[in-house]
């Protein structure tokens, strides 16, 4: 079991020891949410991320997506911060500097986890050093998840949390219907000319490109064989563009030279 | 989706194209259960053994690719026999069958 060297504590007995908020707090947060007649204030605590958040923060900041606009300031004190942002996986350093951030600002205050590392500690998760998400300890109202997030994104993320704007996403269960098959890519190409097709094409353009060409080459392949150079060459002539020519024409030699499966 | 970090990895090596990242930003959420999706799947039994080893849709998707490619007929067979194997079982079997093969040898040259 996970122990913590300095306290000799679980991380589940840590747990119990995070903060649960009490409903009177819930229903100032509401109230300043209403009627908050002045511009929010945001503090950031860092609690061992890569730093990319932060930067992804002040990204929000710059003139071009200019958080600032909607009233939103980042201060350096959680005494004067009405939102907390959490960002960067749960260190064990520093979970008692995030705790203090907490007790510091005044209630009625509004806990966001920022990041995939602020949400489950992200690719930070199974450190030896890392307890996990911000949630392990601290009541958040919102996650923003990505890695890092981008600036809209953000904005986005604190519209929520200041209940301007509605959350879209919904957690689904998808079950496996009766009917439920996999459908085959080009099934009247044979599977192992598809296959030094895509092989060749990742090659030369990378795998998503690789896979975008590959792809469209195949479609004019299934959908004339007899014809395909002819097609191949128009779609070419038509994109005018003498890299695709290039990677192509290596697909037009591979198609040539391929003997069947033996 | 918490753990993400939009790499795009999955999308470029998913060979059924079953993933696609999109430019959608608006994803924070209020409660942590809606950053996840879930999904069931049936699982088939090996044939042998009788232990659950791989979704039944993937078994599948391996069988019609099999039907798919223009392997001579012999060699879809001899595979096509196997998809429904457990790996382990498929290991005892290729085990049994080199027995097999170093005791004929032995006979032979005999
Ligand atoms: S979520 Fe990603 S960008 Fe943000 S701190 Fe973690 S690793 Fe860095
Ligand atoms: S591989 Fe896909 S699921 Fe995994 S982190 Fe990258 S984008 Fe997200």
């Amino acid at each position: 079991m996970l122990r913590d060297s300095v306290s000799n504590l679980t991380v589940a007995e840590h747990s119990k020891y995070s903060i649960h908020e009490d409903p009177a707090a819930g229903q100032l947060k509401a109230a300043l949410l209403k009627d908050i007649h002045r511009s929010v204030y945001v503090y950031r605590v860092d609690c061992g991320g890569c730093n990319g958040c932060e930067i992804e923060i002040f990204a929000a900041l710059t003139p071009l997506f200019d958080v600032e606009r909607f009233g939103i300031k980042v201060v350096s004190s959680p005494r004067h911060a009405d939102v907390l942002v959490y960002t960067g996986s749960m260190t064990r350093s520093m979970r008692v500097p995030a705790l203090r951030a907490y007790h510091a600002a005044p209630e009625p205050k509004i806990c966001v986890a920022y990041g995939a590392c602020g949400c489950s500690g992200g690719i930070f998760h199974d450190l030896y050093c890392v307890w996990g998400g911000a949630d392990k300890f601290i009541p958040i109202d919102v996650y923003i998840p990505g890695c890092p997030p981008t600036p809209a994104a953000t904005i986005y993320g604190f519209a929520i949390s200041l209940g301007i704007l509605g959350q879209k996403l919904k957690t689904s269960h998808h079950v496996q219907g009766e009917d439920e098959h996999v459908s085959l890519a080009h099934p009247q190409v044979p599977y192992l000319l598809r296959v030094q097709l895509e092989r060749e094409s990742r090659r030369m353009a990378g795998y998503l490109y690789g896979k975008q060409i590959a792809d469209t080459f195949l479609t004019m392949l299934e959908e004339n064989p007899n014809q395909v150079k002819e097609n191949v060459q128009a779609y070419l002539d038509k994109q005018a563009d003498p890299r695709l020519s290039e990677i192509v024409a290596r697909l037009v030699t591979v198609y040539d030279g391929y003997q069947g499966a033996v | 989706m918490g753990r993400c970090i939009y790499c795009g990895r999955c999308e470029e090596v998913c060979p059924t194209g079953a993933i696609t990242l999109s430019p959608d930003f608006e994803l924070s959420v209020m409660n942590k259960q809606d950053l996840f999706e879930q999904a069931d799947y049936k699982l088939a039994a090996c044939h042998r053994c009788g232990k659950y080893f791989a979704p039944v849709k993937e078994i599948e998707y391996a069988g019609a690719l099999l039907r798919q490619s223009d392997l001579p007929e012999v060699v879809k067979t001899n595979a096509g026999a196997l998809l429904n194997i457990c790996p382990e079982c498929k290991r005892k079997n290729d085990v049994s069958k080199m027995v097999n093969l170093y005791q004929e040898n032995k006979d032979v040259a005999r």
